[in-house]
Formats: structure tokens, C-alpha cells, sequence
């Protein structure tokens, strides 16, 4: 059962989108702000009604694609075919904002959300900031203007925290030289490290989503999760969302590695005075392990130069940019000669004065 | 009964040559630290290359002289026991004192000019390693073989006593001169020419290897280098080394500028930690223990550079410092530890 849920504004019935800038569900006719929760409050009196139509249309749909679902959108009438884990996007037609209420409630419910701090401005200026200062990137792939297609992403995320019980063995070596006139003698002395205590860790993050790439999304590390607010749809309002399609059972696997990494070398630093410290072996068992279902900001683009698809992504809460860019080799080529030879010249010519003067 | 004392006199006087006498020992080892097959065979070895030599090559050891002067000790020896042949009393002696390690040669007669001060030296030099090692009989051994080498071109110019005498050799070992070097002038250069004769080496054109240059100061001797004029210096640019020079920094400084650049092309990395996420304070640890589990010690030599021994001969001799010993004779000698 699906819901489509558009905010309108309650003072000239335009569109609401959820404003970084501000923090509020602002109108992109009339630019009238209001709370969100003021909104909400306002949109669920128009629910019951929108209900019944959305249930009529979509059983005349004729696509049978399990992945696919299709909406009909509230101000246009268009057909929206979209994934099934869209929980929130925009109509093509139209441009009007469609949230897919059933995708983001119930089990679905995300138990927490960073909305956006950063707008789509900061996002195209931190974008072609990264790119401008690059010395290596083809000149044409700077000048491709694809910024407009920048999307405002919420993504998908386990945030695990947990209790753990560590205990963890290290060898170590500590090593001596000395020297009676005679020989050099070095002495090597071995060591089994026991380390066994607790440490914890507060919302690690995991993608939950297989449509977005989890490598990016560790790049722009670290989310400040106690900016997060309890979830409401409206802050999804003018931006696209996924909800999960990876479990929490499957993406604890990762958390584990990570908190297990961070343990072995958290009591690796409690060794002193040793030359070589490696983990022999270490066993980690969670207590009190907690898990939230949380969306989190996240600015994408998306685009394709010589055959490869190069993502960028920005932190939608701390506006931390990343993304790999294509080399020119012939650029980097020309950057190696005239770097060499500008060294050149200035060391044969430091050389010369020297010998001159040393005359 | 004439006739019967004749012939046994005459018998008597036959066999005379075969006469067992008191043979000198060349191998005098008090300390015990050769077995008795390598005495054997060093005493073998010492006597023939003695008689070859015509000078005495004598090798002593002791374990603990007492605090004796190990100078006097070693010349005494050799003089008390009738050691030198000829009217000179040719001869080296090697003398290992073990109580303090020490090691000195002792020369007379011709051994002061095949063993001269700086020959001592490099003679140490390569027996120290196999005496530090406790190979006594290898050290002797190079010890015979190198008084070969140094006994068959003996290339001491000149003795210098204690008292400042100085007695200059031709290179057949014939005494040429005899001055004292308070008599000379200071802070001159004098060379010591192949004949013996003691000359201004700044009146020298083309100063040879073969003589022995020195310089009094202060009342002392100093062997010094002539300074050859050689031919003038290049005063060119070397373009050779400005160019490898500039071109390897300029190698250098591109790769690491372009490999900088090149990184900063890549942003996207996992995170293989949670560090970030570590609650503060929250590490306890109950139980940390460091338990020893084996040692290891490997060890090296070190190796000690030897100066090769042929390096001196055939270049400017040098000399010896002598002294007269307790029995009026005259005697070179070095040492050192080991």
C-alpha cells in the first residue's frame, strides 16, 4: 500500500521544500517558512483524502517489475516509475515533490535524521572548487557544467553502537646493540602482550543501500549524529531518499571490522618501550549492542568521462567534499618536464654561481 | 801409544762436524700458548728462514713479567742470550706479554732498517686480529713471513736516537751521516736522499718518492710528504657533474611534485576504523600483562682494515727511532696492544 504524501503550502498552496539554510519547510512560490512540525501538522489533516486516490490508479498498472512501483502523481496526473526503495524523489513532469509515505514508516520508519545544513550553492561550489584546483584533470572535463544534476541524497544507514569485551594478544620485540671492540653484538628479546578490558562505541555508520557506492559514503566520514532529529517525512520534502534494501544483520559484518580495527589498536597504545607490536589474535565480543535505522545527508553527482563513471559526494551536514577525478596523462606529462626542467635550470644555474664564486 | 792417541784425535777431529751443539731456540714460548706441533713447526720455520736471512728472527712469550718495562725486557732478551748474527747483532724480535696484551718487536743491526718504525706498525696491524682471536700460530706465521718481505728490502734511511742523533743509511745500509737534529734548522724541510746525504728538499726540482722527507720542530723529528707541484689544476666548469647533478634534482623534485599531484586526484578511500565513534573514557583495561618469552644475540666482527705491507717498499723509506739498550747496544722497536 502506497502513500504519496506532498506538503503544500498552506498559504498559496505552492510547493514546500525542506530549506538547509534555515531548517524549515520553505515555499517556492511565496518563500513563506514555517516549522515542520507546523507543516506536518497542516499535510496529515490532507492525507485521508489522497489515500483513496493513489490506491485507485496504481491497480491499473501495467508494470510488472518487482523492483519497480508505479505513483501517480497529485498535481500533474503523470506516472511515476520509480524504485521500489524510493522513499522520497521528485515528479519529472512537474518537478513537484513525492514522498512515498510507506516506504518511510512502520518497520520502515528511520529512528533518526540529519537534515541537510548545506545547499545545493555550497554543494556546486565546493564541487567546482575540488575540480578547479586540480592540476591534472582534462581541461574539458573542468569545463562540462553538469553541477545542475547535483542531487540532495537522504541515504540509508545502520548507525551500531556497542559495549565491547576485547581480549587481545600481541608479540613484541625490543632490541639491544652493543659492542666490545671485538664484535657487535645485537640482542633481540621477545614478548607476549595480554591486553583484556572494554571500550565502547557510539553509531558507527554502514550504507544500507545497494544503489549507492559504501566506499564514497565511509569518504565523507564522520556524520555528527547528535545533530540528528527525531525522523518526520517532512524534512524529506525537495530531496530524493532511499530506504534500506541492506539489513542490519548483513552490514553488522562491517561495523564489526571497523570496531575490531580500532579496539586492536586502541590497546595497542597501551604498549610502551617495544620496537615491533603485531596482533597475534584477538577476540571481540559485543554487549549491549544497539542499532539505529538512520537517513543521512548526503549531496551526489554522478558523471562519465572516458568510459568510467566518477562519483562525488558531499557530506550534506559538514560539507566535507570527495570524489576521484580522471587523469590527463598527457597534462601529467607535461607537468614532469617543465618541472624538471625549470629544476634544472635553477640547480645547474645555483652550481655555476657557487663554483664562480668559491674561485 | 802415540800412534793409537793420533788416530783417535784425528777420528775425533773427523766427526767433529757432526758434533751436536748448543742450537739457539727460536721459539721461546713461556706463556703455553702454542701446542707442541706448532712450537715444532715454528721453530722449524724460524731457523731456516734465520739462516737465509743471516739475522736472528726470534719469537718470545710470556704470561706476566711483573710490571717490567716490556721495552727493556725485549731488548735485554735478545742481547743476554746471545741472539744477532754478524757484527751487528742482525736480528727481530716479537714479544707477547699476556698479562697486559701487549705486543713489541725489538730489532737490531740490519732488522732497525728492514723493520722500520712505520713497518712495526703495519706488522701489528695484521697480526692483532688472529691474536685477538687467540690464533697465537697464525699471527706468528705472518710475523716470519712478513720479516722475509721486510729483511730482503730493508728500506730504513735513517736511525734516530733518544738523544736527537740521527745517523742516515745509503741504500746499501752503510752509515753516510751523522749530525743531531738540534743542529738543523727548524721548520725546513729535508730530504733524505738515496745515498744518505742530507739535503734542503726545497732545492729539489722534482722531489723523489725514494727519499725520506722531515721537519724539526720543537726539538722533534717529523717524516713529512713533499708536496708535488703537479700540474695545473682545471679551472673549467666541470659540466660533466654540473650536469648529472642538476638533472637527478631535477629528477627528484618532478617525480615527487608529479606523484603529489597525482594523489590529490583520489579522495575516495574505505575507512578501516571506527575511531571516531569511540565513546570517550570508555576504554578500561582489566587485565595487561608483558610476559618475556625467549632472547636471541646474534653477533658480528668487526672487521679491522689491514694496510697491505708492500705498500711502503720502493717509497720513501722512512726511518727508525732507536735507543741503547741496557747492554750498549743499539735497538729499534714498536708496539702496541691487543
Amino acid at each position: 500500500m502506497s502513500e504519496l504524501l506532498e506538503y503544500k503550502c498552506p498559504n498559496c498552496g505552492g510547493v514546500l521544500h525542506f530549506d538547509a539554510q534555515s531548517q524549515k519547510l520553505k515555499c517556492l512560490s511565496c518563500s513563506t517558512e514555517f516549522d515542520v512540525e507546523a507543516a506536518e501538522e497542516y499535510n496529515n489533516a490532507q492525507a485521508v483524502n489522497q489515500d483513496d486516490l493513489s490506491w485507485l490508479y496504481e491497480s491499473d498498472s501495467t508494470y510488472k517489475d518487482q523492483n519497480l512501483a508505479v505513483y501517480v502523481c497529485q498535481s500533474c496526473g503523470g506516472e511515476v516509475v520509480q524504485d521500489k526503495t524510493t522513499a522520497a524523489s521528485s515528479c519529472p513532469f512537474c518537478g513537484n515533490a513525492i514522498i512515498v509515505t510507506s516506504e518511510v514508516s512502520g518497520e520502515l520508519r528511520p529512528d533518526l535524521v540529519i537534515p541537510f545544513k548545506v545547499t545545493k550553492e555550497d554543494a556546486k561550489n565546493a564541487y567546482r572548487k575540488h575540480v578547479q584546483a586540480q592540476k591534472l584533470v582534462p581541461a574539458i572535463f573542468k569545463k562540462r557544467d553538469h553541477i545542475d544534476e547535483i542531487k540532495g541524497v537522504y541515504v540509508p544507514f545502520w548507525l551500531f553502537s556497542s559495549d565491547v569485551a576485547a581480549d587481545v594478544r600481541y608479540r613484541a620485540q625490543r632490541t639491544r646493540s652493543y659492542s666490545d671492540g671485538r664484535y657487535r653484538y645485537v640482542e633481540t628479546s621477545h614478548f607476549l602482550l595480554k591486553r583484556r578490558g572494554h571500550i565502547a562505541f557510539d553509531d558507527v555508520p554502514v550504507e544500507g543501500s545497494t544503489k549507492i557506492s559504501p566506499v564514497l559514503m565511509e569518504s565523507i566520514e564522520p556524520f555528527d549524529v547528535s545533530e540528528g532529529v527525531d525522523f518526520e517525512t517532512a524534512y524529506l520534502s525537495g530531496y530524493l531518499a532511499n530506504r534500506y534494501d541492506i539489513g542490519k544483520e548483513e552490514s553488522i559484518g562491517r561495523a564489526n571490522e571497523r570496531i575490531k580495527n580500532s579496539t586492536e589498536s586502541a590497546f595497542r597504545d597501551t604498549t610502551a618501550g617495544y620496537g615491533m607490536v603485531t596482533t597475534v589474535s584477538s577476540h571481540l565480543a559485543n554487549t549491549d549492542g544497539k542499532a539505529r535505522y538512520a537517513l543521512l545527508p548526503v549531496w551526489l553527482l554522478s558523471t562519465v568521462w572516458g568510459g568510467k563513471t566518477y562519483q562525488f559526494a558531499m557530506n550534506g551536514q559538514t560539507g566535507k567534499f570527495v570524489g576521484d577525478l580522471p587523469e590527463d596523462k598527457m597534462l601529467t606529462l607535461w607537468l614532469f618536464l617543465r618541472t624538471f626542467v625549470l629544476v634544472f635550470l635553477i640547480m645547474a644555474i645555483v652550481l655555476i654561481v657557487i663554483f664562480m664564486t668559491a674561485r | 801409544m802415540k800412534k793409537i792417541l793420533a788416530i783417535a784425535v784425528f777420528l775425533l777431529l773427523l766427526i767433529t762436524p757432526f758434533r751436536i751443539h748448543a742450537e739457539k731456540v727460536y721459539v721461546i714460548d713461556n706463556a703455553g700458548l702454542l701446542t707442541a706441533q706448532e712450537t715444532s713447526d715454528l721453530e722449524e720455520k724460524l731457523e731456516r728462514i734465520s739462516a737465509e736471512l743471516q739475522a736472528d728472527i726470534v719469537v718470545l712469550t710470556e704470561s706476566d713479567i711483573n710490571g717490567q718495562d716490556v721495552v727493556a725486557y725485549a731488548d735485554d732478551f735478545f742481547d743476554y742470550n746471545g741472539y744477532g748474527q754478524g757484527a751487528h747483532y742482525d736480528g727481530v724480535l716479537l714479544f707477547l706479554e699476556m698479562e697486559t696484551r701487549t705486543w713489541y718487536i725489538s730489532t737490531s743491526g740490519s732488522g732497525i732498517r728492514a723493520f722500520t718504525d712505520a713497518r712495526i706498525q703495519d706488522a701489528g696491524d695484521e697480526m692483532v686480529p688472529y691474536l685477538a682471536d687467540g690464533d697465537y700460530y697464525a699471527a706468528f706465521d705472518r710475523f716470519a713471513d712478513l720479516a722475509v718481505e721486510y729483511f730482503r728490502e730493508p728500506i730504513g734511511d735513517y736511525m734516530l736516537y733518544d738523544n736527537g742523533d740521527l745517523v742516515t743509511f745509503d741504500d746499501d745500509g752503510n752509515i753516510v751521516t751523522e749530525v743531531n737534529i738540534r743542529d738543523l734548522d727548524e721548520n725546513v724541510m729535508y730530504a733524505i736522499t738515496d745515498e744518505g746525504k742530507i739535503v734542503d728538499a726545497s732545492s729539489l726540482e722534482d722531489p723523489p718518492e725514494s727519499y725520506t722527507y722531515f721537519m724539526v720542530e720543537d726539538g722533534y723529528m717529523y717524516e713529512v710528504r713533499p708536496e708535488k707541484p703537479g700540474p695545473e689544476p682545471d679551472r673549467s666548469l666541470p659540466l660533466l657533474e654540473t650536469g648529472v647533478s642538476s638533472g637527478v634534482t631535477g629528477l627528484l623534485a618532478s617525480l615527487v611534485y608529479v606523484s603529489r599531484e597525482r594523489r590529490k586526484l583520489r579522495s575516495v578511500n574505505a575507512r578501516s576504523q571506527a575511531s571516531e565513534y569511540y565513546r570517550k573514557g570508555s576504554m578500561d583495561l582489566t587485565e595487561s600483562r608483558d610476559i618475556f618469552l625467549y632472547r636471541n644475540v646474534s653477533r658480528t666482527r668487526i672487521q679491522r682494515t689491514t694496510t697491505s705491507s708492500g705498500g711502503h717498499s720502493g717509497g720513501g723509506g722512512g726511518g727508525s727511532h732507536v735507543h741503547i739498550s741496557s747492554s750498549g747496544h743499539t735497538h729499534g722497536g714498536g708496539g702496541g696492544h691487543f
